[in-house]
């Protein structure tokens, strides 16, 4: 995380290294400090992120069944995720007979990048985002996708009937969930005219009702259904329940990563909390307004104008609030078939996105 | 027309089935879980429990009625002498096979094995869960006049 005002943190570290050997700031130094970023960025945000979604998915799966979830490792069981992360760590990596190697094993570190690459973009804070990119959205979907490659090579490669199974339905599903995602993506970059979504949140700076979600009552018609639509297509998009066909234990074992074993596999399962918490912070940027509080304090002029932690505090409050809905929804629906995610998709999803989508082009036209 | 409302009721009761399976389970975060904490908190075990035995050592006229009742044979006694000046070696009771059936406490003549509460019978080894009874040291042996701090519900016949 880098503070946009400020010079990039990693040109800071590449001119210290310099120093430090007496030589004049060159690219390999700017490489290096760009890593050097990128591993603070893994320490500071992907493990506990990942670790602390793992530990609140259980607990609230434990309490959802009357049971008390990990109370054992530490108070409260809060260190009960680094427990299994050491656990994970310390087991044996298994390539079995008939896989093919370099596949194999390249598959979950292309999904473990795809997941924590969309961190990339998000705007935690009023210039407390890593890059600013103008196509940040269209680079969050495209990441999305990119994590599908990684799925389908895991499920290719790994020679067993149920991992294959699983990258089949994780493409049909793909297809399917790609087209609504994408179209409800567009109504809010479509609304404000940028792609970037640190434009989009500041689009919707100011008290609750300027909120992309319900900014008048026209815009409401055409952007609760693509909230939803949003919502349920990134159920799908982090094979959450009750779109987890591509993992579906109870048929599949475990689907795409069925042959997996110790960090490898973990680096399947931390990418999936990462994934629902980027999507979260993504819905919570395109609809809810971002980093922006719902009283209209951070607005400009106002009292907290561009302060970060008040920023940070709210990004915070509105993704683990959807965060903690997707669990609550994976505790309490079932999973569908594979035909009815597709009947869902393509007869349901898409067509509310078209229509959402024309609504808001239309909206914009008309002023 | 008709297929359109029919899709819309489709999405409706959709929407409305999940948020109906939302309010069930949601206000379960909220309530007390069941789980009971067990080496910590021990659960309330019924007088009618039949766990391991509470044996009282001078009672017991070392007759064998118990041994030759149990249907898996798993009491084993040694003693010295026989009535009421018998002097027990070892009353055995081979907790691998016992099935807590309850029937080595009705033919004893003077009601002295009894089915307690305990249930806790762990062990590493398959001897570990062979528990002698003519061990005094063993917390479930009671002799002479001490009180049995726990209701015992007779299952003698008699
Ligand atoms: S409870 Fe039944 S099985 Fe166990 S020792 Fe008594 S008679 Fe034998
Ligand atoms: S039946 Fe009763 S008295 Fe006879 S040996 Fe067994 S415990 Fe002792």
């Amino acid at each position: 995380m880098i503070l946009a005002e400020t010079p990039p943190f990693s040109s800071h570290i590449a001119g210290w290294l310099a120093g430090l050997v007496g030589m004049e700031p060159n690219w390999l130094f700017s490489a290096v400090g760009a890593l050097v970023v990128a591993a603070v960025i893994l320490l500071l945000v992907v493990t506990p992120v990942g670790l602390g979604g793992v530990y609140l998915e259980r607990k609230l799966a434990g309490r959802m069944q009357n049971r008390r979830g990990p109370n054992r490792v530490g108070p409260y069981g809060l260190l009960q995720s680094l427990a299994d992360g050491v656990k994970l760590l310390a087991k044996e990596d298994i390539l079995q007979r008939g896989a093919d190697s370099p596949l194999f094993r390249f598959a979950p570190y292309l999904v473990f990048m795809a997941a924590f690459a969309g961190f990339v973009v998000l705007p935690f804070a009023p210039g407390l985002v890593a890059a600013d990119l103008d196509v940040g959205l269209f680079y969050f979907l495209a990441l999305i996708a990119l994590e599908t490659v990684g799925i389908v090579m895991a499920g290719w490669s790994s020679n067993n009937k149920w991992s294959l199974l699983g990258a089949m339905r994780e493409v049909a599903q793909v297809v399917s969930y790609e087209l609504p995602l994408g179209l409800a993506a567009m109504c809010p970059a479509l609304a404000v005219g940028s792609l970037s979504l640190v434009a989009i949140t500041d689009y919707q700076a100011g008290p609750i009702w300027k909120w992309l979600l319900w900014r008048d009552i026209y815009w409401a018609i055409a952007m609760v259904p693509a909230f939803l639509l949003f919502y349920t297509a990134g159920l799908a998009a982090a094979k959450r329940a009750p779109f987890d066909l591509p993992e579906a234990e109870s048929e599949l074992t475990a689907g795409f990563h069925t042959e997996y074993s110790g960090m490898r596999f973990g680096m399947f399962f931390l990418p999936e909390y990462a994934m629902m918490l980027s999507l979260s912070a993504v819905t919570s940027v395109l609809f809810l307004g971002g980093y922006h509080d719902p009283i209209g304090l951070s607005a400009p002029g106002k009292l907290f104008d561009g302060v970060w932690w008040w920023g940070l505090l709210w990004f915070f409050l509105k993704t683990t609030f959807l965060f903690l809905t997707q669990i609550a929804l994976r505790w309490t629906l079932p999973r569908i078939r594979i035909d009815q995610v597709m009947y869902l998709c393509y007869k349901v999803l898409l067509p509310i996105g078209m229509g959402s989508l024309l609504l808001t082009a239309a909206l914009r036209l008309l002023g | 027309m008709m297929a359109l409302r029919n899709w819309a009721r489709a999405v409706w009761m959709g929407l409305k089935t999940t948020w109906i399976g939302l309010t069930i389970t949601v206000p379960y975060i909220f309530r007390r879980p069941y789980t009971l904490q067990y080496p910590e908190e021990i659960p309330e075990i019924p007088p009618t429990e039949r766990g391991l035995h509470v044996f009282e050592i001078d009672k017991c006229i070392a007759c064998d009625q118990c041994a030759k009742i149990c249907p898996v044979d798993c009491i084993t006694i040694e003693a010295e002498g026989k009535g009421k000046t018998a002097r027990i070696r070892t009353f055995e009771i081979d907790y691998s096979k016992c099935l807590f059936c309850a029937l080595c406490c009705e033919p004893c003549p003077t009601e002295c094995i009894h089915m307690g509460p305990h249930f806790d019978l762990v062990g590493y080894t398959r001897d570990e869960v062979i528990i002698d009874y003519a061990d005094r040291e063993n917390p479930r042996v009671f002799s002479g006049e001490e009180k049995i701090p726990y209701e015992i519900v007779s299952f003698s016949r008699k």
